[in-house]
């Protein structure tokens, strides 16, 4: 069995970066006081579930050489009026479907234009996310909803010690990565953003893959909302914060997905998601001042993205 | 891939030197006094102890939070016994204070500190630290009233107070100048910001007070703390309603903004001058305390947070040493042209 994985390269190296994954954990560790303690372990990998969730999205659009940088804005614009009708009549299932209603609608909006109209993704997701952003603000007058339904509230409690969210993460990253790595349409994927034209001439509708791949983002972005607000118990414009956009684009580059398209994969992206936690983590866990914590985190995801870019130029 | 391996490698050594470097001897003994109070019963517990005290703030990009948070560590240090406090800033992210707050947790702090970025997720971070046996309170910002879970203190201004004392001031001396009516215009910060809204509700009770001399709100501009706006529209809201006599901004951060648009109507006037527009303030920054003195500001009312932090470490050592608390809204003064170059009045001052 060894001899089969070291003759698989790639396996290969996966192996030995999550094994200089596991050095890294040991090192901390050792540095930063209860960073290994049970409690910890679970705080760190709840918190990787909202992050982690917009990652595996962001990661589509990647691998498309797409960007969207409206997933966190259209996870509030989706969750808030489905908190506010779970809020009002109880009525999960009701909740849940506009929940994703709302997103898909963002989705299309950013694949219509992006797709068909062969907008900018940038500037097109750009507008989609103040558009977000003012719809949550409007339809909450800045109020936050509160109050959900005991059912709803049910993902974000714990089995034991194991918050429900986090199994729900892994199993969605599961299906991900097989979608991505075992089937067709995720060599599709690649193969778009490797070169959209080589693949249009090949016969592929990369129009509708593309219009396919914000939708998808944007139910990734709902999914996260819901785990979010059945977490705190609340839904509103402040759920998430500026810093999550940066933080989500920062952890799938971390994981090997390429601004430029046509690379990355599910297991980097977790990766890169859970060390963007784990930099979090590790800065409240030493008592960082608040200035000195945002250097470091930003100096450590810069040096990882550099020597991410040296390797690929040699 | 590879490069992710050196990567993640390269990132572990640096953590490790920030580690080594942040953690120094100061903090092996730190650690060393936590492992040896954890066996310890909290009766048992000297005076002399350092306690430490998780503070998480919603975020540290305004003044009264940098403030606050300078104010509690010079007191938490000079207090008996020290407070020690470990800062988190959420960046406004509710997802982000909860999972600071859980970090604080795992850091065995001997009392939760926070100032919430919204008021509808205090009930989740206050029943993680009561699950984890520490005592929380809430800073400068109101918890959820209707929450399932309530903190062990709060300790906070009196935002309501703030709104209310200004222009009552302001009201007081246009009856004394002869003035017969009052027509205020309110320059409100954000409807998302509680204590904002409890200034305008402050100043709504002055003028419900009042309405029988004459008061009355023409207008209620809500500028969502942007001075941009505030410059922008309040010409065209004082040109339709020339009745108008009296302003009051919710935050000295305001001022800058609605002088200039005074400016531009020809109504920034000096008290005692033709067409002066009264002035109510809250918060009493430098340039408030400027136009107090040149005569364009009649009345100023402070967010007192030089005492609001001394009342934080207070309260978290009695917190820590398992006393009951009761909450506190600090009521600050106000500055008019009589009174702000008193001396008991400049040291409160912060901005």
């Amino acid at each position: 069995m060894i001899r089969t994985i070291v003759s698989d390269r790639k396996k290969l190296l996966d192996l030995i970066t999550l094994l200089a994954a596991v050095i890294f954990v040991i090192i901390l560790s050792a540095a930063v006081p209860n960073f290994l303690s049970l409690n910890n372990v679970i705080n760190v990998l709840e918190q990787l579930t909202t992050i982690g969730m917009l990652c595996l999205g962001m990661t589509f659009i990647l691998i498309i050489g797409g960007i969207d940088l409206s997933m966190p804005a259209v996870l509030m614009a989706a969750t808030v009026p489905g908190a506010m009708i779970m809020s009002k009549t109880g009525n999960v299932l009701v909740g849940v479907v506009i929940i994703l209603g709302v997103g898909i609608i963002f989705g299309m909006i950013n694949g219509i234009a992006i797709a068909k109209a062969r907008m900018i993704p940038f500037i097109v997701t750009l507008s989609t996310q103040i558009i977000a952003n003012g719809f949550a603000v409007m339809i909450t007058n800045s109020k936050s909803v509160f109050g959900l339904p005991d059912v709803f509230l049910f993902l974000g409690i714990k089995i034991g010690i194991v918050p429900i969210s986090i199994p729900i993460f892994f199993i969605i990253a599961v299906i991900s990565h097989i979608i991505l790595a075992k089937t067709k349409y995720g060599r599709i994927f690649y193969m778009i953003g490797q070169n959209e034209n080589t693949a249009r001439i090949s016969g592929i509708r990369t129009d509708l893959y593309i219009f396919c791949t914000y939708i998808i983002a944007s139910i990734y972005a709902c999914i996260a909302g819901i785990l979010l607000a059945a977490r705190t118990n609340m839904a509103g414009a402040t759920m998430v914060g500026n810093t999550m956009l940066t933080d989500t684009i920062s952890a799938a580059v971390i994981g090997g997905a390429s601004l430029s398209g046509g690379k990355g994969n599910i297991f980097g992206s977790v990766l890169g998601a859970l060390f963007i936690t784990v930099i979090s983590n590790f800065i409240n866990l030493m008592g960082y001042s608040y200035y000195v914590g945002l250097i470091i985190k930003g100096v450590l995801i810069v040096i990882i993205i550099a020597l991410d870019r040296l390797r690929n130029r040699e | 891939m590879k490069n992710r391996i050196i990567a993640f490698i390269t990132a572990g050594i640096m953590a490790l030197s920030l580690a080594a470097c942040g953690g120094s001897a100061e903090e092996n003994v730190k650690e060393e006094e936590n492992q040896s109070t954890s066996e310890e019963s909290t009766e048992e517990k000297s005076s002399n102890d350092k306690i430490t005290v998780g503070m998480s703030f919603n975020a540290l990009m305004n003044d009264v939070f940098v403030k606050t948070d300078e104010y509690t560590k010079q007191f938490g240090e000079e207090s008996t016994p020290q407070v020690e406090f470990i800062v988190t800033s959420a960046d406004n992210d509710v997802s982000k204070q909860i999972s600071d707050v859980k970090d604080l947790i795992s850091k065995n702090v001997d009392v939760m500190c926070i100032c919430p970025e919204d008021v509808a997720a205090t009930d989740t971070m206050i029943k993680d630290c009561q699950d984890a046996g520490i005592p929380v309170m809430i800073q400068n910002r109101p918890y959820n009233p209707e929450g399932q879970y309530k903190p062990d203190t709060f300790v906070g201004v009196d935002a309501e107070d703030q709104g209310y004392a200004s222009v009552k001031s302001v009201f007081d001396q246009m009856i004394e100048a002869g003035e017969t009516q009052m027509n205020l215009v309110i320059c409100s910060g954000s409807t998302s910001d509680q204590n904002s809204v409890d200034r305008v509700n402050g100043v709504k009770r002055a003028v419900e007070e009042y309405a029988d001399k004459g008061a009355k709100i023409v207008t209620d501009l809500d500028t969502d703390w942007d001075p941009d706006w505030l410059e922008a529209n309040l010409p065209s809201t004082m040109r339709a309603n020339p009745d108008a006599n009296c302003i009051y901004i919710a935050s000295d951060f305001l001022l800058p903004a609605a002088k200039a648009a005074l400016q531009s109507t020809n109504q920034w006037i000096k008290n005692g001058e033709e067409g002066h527009i009264w002035f109510a303030a809250t918060d009493v920054y430098q340039e408030g305390l400027d136009a107090i003195g040149e005569g364009y500001v009649d009345a100023d009312s402070l967010m007192d947070i030089v005492t609001m932090s001394q009342t934080i470490v207070d309260q978290c050592i009695a917190l820590a040493n398992g006393e009951d608390v009761e909450e506190i809204n600090i009521k600050g003064p106000v500055y008019t042209r009589e009174n702000y170059q008193d001396e008991e009045l400049t040291e409160l001052l912060w901005g």
